[in-house]
């Protein structure tokens, strides 16, 4: 058995780099996705936009990162945003709470044209 | 699929994060086995992957080896059952306190929210240990089964 697949893709639109991580997040290979992510969050006023449209699972621990990037970005003079979650995981989403509390849109554009204006 | 809806599974992992892809996958398909809907598959597969990953994380941090997870997955007529055991440290499920949300992120907590989303997605949580000193989580979710017109037909 190896770690759970996950790939993490990323692309510039502009200003804001877009991530789309593709596969599942779970305790065997969380670690590293908040590794990459951290890197890019640390960087000078971040944007960065989380597409989940090819992410199929997250455990418990990987939603509170989510809370962690978005605050990070916003140490770091940035804007952290989500998009395409999918309904799986939109479900844990609002369980949790986090829908009141992260920038959360249902389509790319709708992402990268909120996070086109001053940071 | 159809002769899996009222057998019992048995299925021992290592007690080891990389485990648990083969466990969601296990234990999702037993799940549409049993004619659960979709949302009822989501959640369960989220609380044995939370139960599971508590038991690495936790029962096990200090123990080398690690010892395997045992888990028990049964169809009864109206529950689909999920038992994670394991021979680690115990937890005091009972005075466990499930966190406010969204407080507890605002608060500046990162994790601490895996017993709560278990106890969110199932409609039961038990926690006991047993006469062999093993802790068992046993997660249940009630069945509704489809109406008989929507069923499939009998083979026999």
């Amino acid at each position: 058995m190896s770690k759970s697949q996950l790939n993490l893709e990323s692309e510039q639109h502009g200003e804001s780099l877009v991530i789309r991580p593709v596969g599942v997040i779970d305790a065997s290979n969380m670690d590293r996705f908040q590794k990459m992510m951290e890197e890019m969050c640390r960087k000078e006023s971040p944007r960065l936009v989380l597409d989940c449209h090819d992410l199929s699972y997250m455990n418990s621990s990987s939603f509170g990162l989510l809370f962690h990037f978005h605050r990070l970005c916003e140490s770091h003079n940035g804007d952290f945003r989500i998009c395409r979650v999918p309904h799986k995981i939109d479900s844990v989403i609002r369980i949790l709470g986090l829908h009141s509390i992260l920038y959360i849109h249902k389509s790319l554009e709708d992402a990268l044209a909120r996070q086109s204006g001053p940071a | 699929m159809a002769s899996l809806k009222k057998d019992n599974f048995v299925l021992m992992v290592p007690g080891h994060p990389s485990s648990l892809s083969v466990i969601r996958w296990v234990v999702t398909r037993l799940a549409r086995a049993a004619d659960l809907t979709p949302d009822q598959v989501d959640q369960i597969e989220i609380a044995v992957d939370e139960a599971c990953t508590n038991v690495i994380e936790h029962a096990y941090e200090s123990l080398l080896p690690k010892p395997p997870i045992h888990l028990e997955i049964q169809t009864k007529d109206e529950q689909f059952v999920v038992d994670v055991i394991d021979c680690g440290q115990a937890f005091d499920y009972d005075s466990f306190v499930s966190p406010k949300i969204p407080e507890h992120w605002l608060e500046g907590h990162e994790r601490g929210v895996g017993i709560f989303l278990i106890r969110q997605c199932m409609d039961e949580v038990l926690y006991d240990v047993l006469p062999d000193e093993r802790n068992r989580m046993r997660l249940v979710k009630k069945r509704h089964p489809l109406p008989l017109s929507e069923s499939q037909p009998d083979p026999c």
